[in-house]
């Protein structure tokens, strides 16, 4: 039994060494990232022997209240990273659930997630300190105010978001056939129209809406929340009870053709209930 | 290979894998060997047997098979240093992964 006790001795001593002159290359599992490589044989800079990577020692060098001000080495950065600094001045010894040094072997790092919900308050409300540079260029998110991103996107995953089309306007098996249908500025879903099929002629629709005496009706779907015409009366408008409010990636005032019109909208509301109550009074 | 997410990172890993399949690839060719080398002496020993010699004559004429299978039984010999050599690669990969582990 001498030969396998030689050889597992040899094996176990022979690794050992590689281990201790070169311990990136024997053992490191994926490249680290760009600003790590020179700790590459320096395992113990950032873990611990028995309890893996350790917090601490991520902070030694990048301390709390500095990042995004100042550099490791403690040179003032210029400009500040505003970016890193709101996120990480209210994060302390929670590193590890964001970044990850080592990458997969493919070049990528995993990705972790970070729990909003360990964000300060003010910092949840205002997703465009993060994520500005994540924002889609057209018009439908460049209308959309900062906080109004969780309409459509969770914390939890940024895609696929969800928009409520419902709450401006119901489909049905008529609506729509294609977005670009009634949305025919290209990439701008703030502006829309009616008159993109046969059905709704412009100019039928402003006679039928001056017989009764509706002066503005551009923004149709602020009356008419569905394809069914009459679903206005049915809603309780005539009562004097306005049609719910668009929100703030409608501009706050809802949708209207042109993107202008959200306080067109409400006049044509207020004046259909205004001009009703004149002919009531007749 | 596969549980670490098939990368070509750490050396000790690679070595105690290349280790693997050099013992697989031992242990087959001896036991195939081996079990070769003894079907072929119990065939010509069956078949000197079938003309009668007597127990001193066969194992005489059995010499040849004889010596391969003492031959092949020496395997073990190379088989098990390989195979310890690999234990010992796998021991370092598992105690270093172990050692710089998150318990937590």
């Amino acid at each position: 039994m001498r030969g396998p006790a030689i050889a597992f001795a040899l094996a176990v001593g022979l690794g050992g060494v590689g281990i201790s002159l070169a311990p990136g290359q024997a053992l490191i599992p994926g490249e680290l990232s760009k600003g790590h490589r020179a700790q590459r044989d320096d395992c113990l800079s950032c873990h611990t022997v028995l309890s893996g990577p350790a917090t601490s020692k991520c902070e030694g060098c990048h301390k709390p209240g500095t990042i995004g001000v100042t550099t490791v080495a403690g040179a003032a950065r210029s400009p500040e990273n505003a970016k890193a600094r709101a996120i990480h001045r209210a994060i302390s010894g929670r590193c590890l659930e964001c970044h990850a040094e080592h990458d997969d072997g493919s070049g990528r790092r995993k990705a972790l997630h970070l729990d909003h919900a360990s964000l300060p308050a003010d910092l949840l409300q205002n997703c465009l300190d993060c994520h500005a540079p994540l924002r889609p260029r057209d018009g439908l998110h460049a209308a959309a105010s900062s906080d109004a991103c969780r309409t459509c996107h969770a914390t939890q995953r940024w895609k696929p978001a969800t928009f409520e089309h419902a709450r401006f306007f119901r489909f049905d098996r008529h609506h729509p056939a294609q977005c670009t249908d009634c949305h025919r500025s290209a990439g701008d879903y703030k502006r829309y129209d009616c008159y993109g099929c046969h059905a709704h002629s412009e100019a039928r629709i402003a006679s039928e809406h001056r017989e009764e005496g509706i002066r503005n009706f551009a923004d149709c779907a602020r009356c008419h929340r569905s394809g069914n015409e009459h679903e206005t009366r049915r809603q309780g408008f005539d009562q004097g009870a306005p049609p719910e409010g668009g929100n703030d990636i409608q501009g706050g005032e809802g949708a209207s053709p042109g993107g202008e019109g959200g306080g067109e909208g409400r006049e044509h509301g207020g004046g259909h209930r205004r001009e009703r109550r004149e002919e009531d009074d007749d | 290979m596969v549980h670490g997410g098939i990368h070509f990172n750490a050396a000790i890993p690679w070595l105690a894998l290349i280790a693997m399949l050099i013992v697989v690839a031992s242990g087959l060719t001896g036991r195939v060997l081996l079990s070769s080398a003894r079907a072929g002496m119990e065939a010509k020993a069956a078949e000197l047997r079938a003309q009668g010699l007597t127990p001193e004559a066969i194992e005489e004429q059995l010499e040849p098979q004889t010596l391969v299978v003492d031959v092949m039984k020496r395997w073990r010999m190379v088989h098990l240093p390989l195979t310890a050599a690999f234990l010992g690669l796998v021991a370092l990969h598992v105690g270093a992964t172990l050692a710089l582990w998150s318990w937590r």
